[in-house]
């Protein structure tokens, strides 16, 4: 059986930079995934410690928890394309 | 107006780096050290943390763009420094910025890098920190694409961590190609001082060097001070201080070498605060004079240090003995110390630091090199030679310390009446204008026999005889004899 695919997106602060990260992210997900994906969304400004964990330097950043290997990409989500590339997921 | 504030001294406790800054480095700034990869700019960093937390009860963040802290911690480990220690008291944090090779892809260059700031903050919170190191600027650059979001951030963290109140130092990759590269430009603009670091191949060992270029607010030495890395961590050698005008040639205390006929030509000895060249040739009898001239202070209750840059110490110790000197019972009575140096790289701030180091310990009253010959070879140039003698006169005198440094010249066979003196080497001739004194000691042949012969040919202040004596080398030192008469 095929694993559930999980992100955790990394934002700061409740700016609309940070909401249309998580727009464009969601809408990627929606679009390839449809219900079957897990999308968490951590605003550092809330829970700084959880930078920590993944190594954030920058915001955005989405990491592919599942399926392993862990995958990362940074910078803004406008381009599908890129984002489904580098974080490795085939739909 | 802003209320012009005072800077204030942070000492580092890293060995010779404060007194080259006159106390340490500028409080709630922000230092860049640069220098090429292995010219020892994390262990310098290392080494302001370490000491900062051990000897300073002040805690510090490593901020690590490039080694993972594990490897960090294995390092200095190689000091006997144990951060695993610091970590677990919290007097020592890190924040982990390395990346793995590979695992972050960049989908574009729009992103913001103020989480670094965040786990920065997080981290000085957690060590209540007064200490900040990054390492390395070049490696974030490296990690991300965009250089001037990348050199906004750099301005705007180091102005994060001085209004934190911490002071700190940001190290930066020197590029050997292409020298407008973004790092470089940042630690012109950002910071209030820059260390350069340099490593230069030596016969057999590396060459530290060390140039600190600005340094806003704070006195310091310019020009380039050697340092080292052993295993008990870095060690910088600063140009030593001479505090001029402290001591100065005192005529009326005179300082013998217990040869009567030499004292006699030297007006009464030599003047407390000369220094003074002995220059003759091989197995003239310099060394010899030497020692007794710290034989003569030891017996009347100075101490000395000799300082064997031309013979192995042993072999030194059984020339005295064989003249009577027992100078490992004078060592273990404390009022006796060799000081020896490496002549195949030899460092002349290290040397002069080792012997300004002695004679503080000691207060030495009397100090021999032997010989400033050794020096002059040991692939010095001639200026770094002068450089240096300038140096060790300088802080000699200030301290008032008689001092004799031995010369070695080539012979002067087969002299011609009055030559002996226009033979002399260049080198002599401009020595002398270093030193007080000079005392000669050659050989000439004269009707199938070589005679020594000894003059003074200046001392300054003094009015010493002008007369060429014959010599004898005999147990117990040298033996002045008759007027030579050509």
């Amino acid at each position: 059986m095929k694993e559930k695919t999980k992100v955790v997106l990394y934002v700061i602060g409740k700016t609309a930079r940070s909401k249309n990260s998580i727009h464009e992210l969601q809408s990627i997900m929606e679009k390839n995934f449809q219900n079957d994906y897990e999308l968490i969304v951590v605003d550092l400004l809330v829970e700084p410690e959880l930078a920590e964990e993944d190594n954030i330097m920058v915001t955005p950043t989405v990491v592919r928890k599942a399926p392993p290997p862990v995958r990362k990409i940074i910078g803004s989500l406008s381009d599908e394309r890129s984002v489904l590339a580098g974080l490795e997921l085939v739909p | 107006m802003e209320k012009q504030r005072k800077v204030t001294k942070m000492a580092t406790g890293i060995k010779g780096f404060d007194a080259m800054l006159e106390g340490g480095i500028p409080r709630g700034r922000m230092l860049t050290i640069t220098g090429s990869a292995g010219s020892g700019k994390t262990v310098f960093l290392n080494e302001f943390l370490y000491r900062g937390i051990t000897e300073y009860g002040e805690n510090g963040v490593f901020v690590s763009f490039e080694e993972k802290p594990s490897s960090i911690i294995e390092n200095v480990g190689n000091f006997g420094w144990d951060y695993m220690e610091l970590q677990e008291n919290e007097s020592l944090v890190f924040v982990d910025l390395s990346q793995s090779e590979g695992d972050t892809e960049e989908v574009s260059d729009d992103y913001d890098l103020y989480p670094i700031l965040l786990r920065i903050q997080q981290a000085v919170k957690k060590a209540h920190a007064e200490r900040i190191v990054l390492d390395s600027l070049s490696s974030l650059f490296t990690q991300l694409s965009n250089e001037s979001r990348v050199r906004k951030f750099i301005y705007y963290l180091t102005m994060k961590l001085k209004e934190m109140g911490l002071t700190g130092i940001i190290s930066s990759e020197q590029q050997d190609t292409g020298n407008n590269c973004a790092s470089t430009k940042v630690e012109e603009y950002v910071t209030d001082g820059v260390i350069k670091l340099q490593i230069l191949p030596g016969e057999q060992q590396l060459i530290r060097k060390m140039l600190v270029t600005k340094m806003r607010g704070v006195g310091y030495r310019s020009g380039y001070v050697q340092f080292d890395i052993n295993e008990y961590g870095l060690r910088v050698f600063p140009k030593i201080a001479a505090d001029r005008g402290t001591a100065l040639t005192d005529f009326s205390e005179r300082k013998c070498f217990g040869i009567p006929g030499l004292d006699a030509a030297l007006d009464g000895g030599i003047p407390k605060g000369h220094i003074v060249l002995i220059s003759g040739t091989t197995g003239s009898g310099k060394t010899l004079s030497s020692l007794k001239f710290l034989e003569e202070g030891i017996r009347t209750g100075e101490r000395g240090v000799f300082v064997a840059l031309e013979e192995p110490i042993e072999q030194i110790r059984k020339t005295a003995e064989a003249h009577g000197w027992d100078l490992s019972r004078h060592e273990a009575d404390g009022v006796f110390h060799f000081v020896s140096s490496n002549l195949i790289d030899l460092f002349p701030d290290k040397l002069l630091n080792e012997i300004a180091e002695i004679v503080e310990k000691t207060g030495a009253q009397r100090v021999v090199v032997d010989s400033i010959s050794s020096i002059m070879s040991a692939s010095m140039e001639s200026e770094s030679v002068r450089q240096f003698l300038l140096q060790l006169a300088a802080y000699l005198k200030s301290r008032g310390i008689t001092s004799i440094l031995s010369y070695l010249m080539s012979a002067n066979f087969g002299a011609e009446k009055g030559q002996l003196l226009s033979a002399l080497e260049t080198n002599t001739m401009r020595l002398s204008s270093v030193v007080d004194g000079v005392i000669l000691m050659q050989y000439v042949e004269r009707e199938q026999q070589v005679e020594k012969l000894l003059n003074v040919l200046k001392m300054r202040g003094c009015r010493h005889s002008r007369d060429i004596f014959h010599y004898e080398i005999v147990k117990g030192g040298i033996k002045l004899g008759e007027r030579f008469h050509p």
